[in-house]
């Protein structure tokens, strides 16, 4: 009985990325079964139903580069509500009346937005020119 | 923007502003209600408005009134309601202004924040105005003491409003009392004086800055914690 469980004798050198049934996918499948000796609660499951989809969210580290992210994301929010006054914008008699962040955000927006499509990409066979030129530049 | 010993005073030196308030005095006499808002935001910008109802027989002329009374910039905006069941007009103007000009045209605004005062929890503004009432004859004073009219005053600031006063500059040195609650002040000034100072001052916790600090505090003591806590772990033990 207490032999049931164990695996037939191998020789002590090989090691087991070796055999060829170790490295076959049925083997690697085949994971001992443990069956818990507790039986989770109904309640247990539930909560392990709801969290299941939420254990493979990988949580960002806090780390110095992260930390810098995070503390200029508050100071943008800082500056925008610190200058969420509005502002008059006049024209042919019609106003326009929008908070001084929010104009600011749209312009800023509407700038980035003219200059990506004005943009002029550098051609595959311009950027492989360029790209020894660079090296040499590099080098000295 | 000039600053001022421990405050700021936010100025232009070629403002296109002045707010030394004036109203005239036929707009308070003939009108039921003369109602002067004033919205002081954040960043120091401020927004006007003027809103008085009369008799519909004051109608042209309550729109001339209106215009007339100087608070600092042309007005902007202006709406007009007509009510048949009471047969009275109420005209709104209004403006938004954004510099304002220093404490000898009549109107300063005080504010105190992270740059001037560091270690307060607190931004600090104070507001002072002059404001002046046009008689057009002498005899108006008593006229308006007899009458018992009013200039509404109504101030809205941006932090909660610690004190807030008016006094006229001539006569009685009893301040008006103000009517505050929690953000807005109001003060019936007595149309019978012809100048009243009003004084209102406001604080408003410095949410932003305390948030910067606090998160930028952790992440300095989580650093230091994790830190401590690998070295202990990595320490030989004893056997």
């Amino acid at each position: 009985m207490a032999d049931a469980g164990r695996q037939p004798d191998k020789p002590q050198n090989a090691s087991p990325e070796s055999t060829p049934e170790a490295d076959s996918p049925k083997t690697r499948r085949q994971a001992p079964r443990v069956t818990p000796a507790v039986r989770p609660g109904p309640i247990a499951r539930l909560w392990q139903t709801c969290c299941a989809p939420f254990s493979r969210i990988k949580l960002p580290q806090w780390n110095l580069r992260n930390f810098a992210w995070i503390l200029l994301g508050l100071l943008v929010i800082v500056l925008l509500a610190s200058n969420w006054s509005p502002m008059r914008f006049y024209f042919f008699g019609l106003w326009l009346e929008v908070p001084k962040a929010l104009s600011v955000l749209v312009l800023l927006g509407a700038g980035f937005l003219v200059g990506w499509f004005t943009r002029n990409p550098k051609r595959p066979e311009q950027e492989s020119q360029d790209a020894p030129q660079e090296e040499a530049k590099g080098d000295q | 923007m000039t600053s001022s010993g421990a405050s700021v005073r936010l100025a232009r030196t070629s403002s296109l502003l002045c707010f030394m308030l004036t109203v005239p005095f036929a707009l308070i006499l003939n009108s039921e209600q003369t109602v002067l808002t004033t919205q002081v935001y954040l960043d120091g910008t401020m927004l006007r408005q003027v809103n008085a109802e009369a008799n519909s027989y004051f109608k042209r002329d309550l729109n001339k009134w209106t215009a007339d009374v100087e608070a600092g910039s042309s007005w902007q905006r202006r709406w007009q309601k007509d009510s048949s069941t009471r047969s009275t007009t109420t005209i709104t103007r209004n403006f938004i202004g954004s510099y304002l000009q220093p404490s000898d045209s009549g109107a300063e605004l005080r504010i105190e924040d992270l740059a001037q005062n560091l270690l307060s929890p607190y931004t600090t503004y104070s507001w002072t105005e002059t404001v002046s009432i046009k008689h057009l004859s002498i005899a108006n004073p008593a006229e308006a003491r007899a009458g018992g009219h009013y200039l509404v005053y109504h101030v809205i600031m941006p932090g909660s409003i610690t004190d807030a006063h008016a006094r006229p500059s001539t006569g009685p040195a009893l301040a008006a009392p103000a009517n505050i609650a929690g953000n807005q002040a109001t003060v019936m000034l007595d149309a019978a004086y012809p100048e009243h100072t009003v004084t209102i001052t406001a604080r408003r916790v410095r949410w932003g800055a305390l948030t910067i600090m606090v998160y930028v505090t952790l992440f300095v003591l989580v650093q230091i914690s994790g830190v401590v806590i690998r070295r202990a772990q990595s320490r030989p033990k004893r056997i």
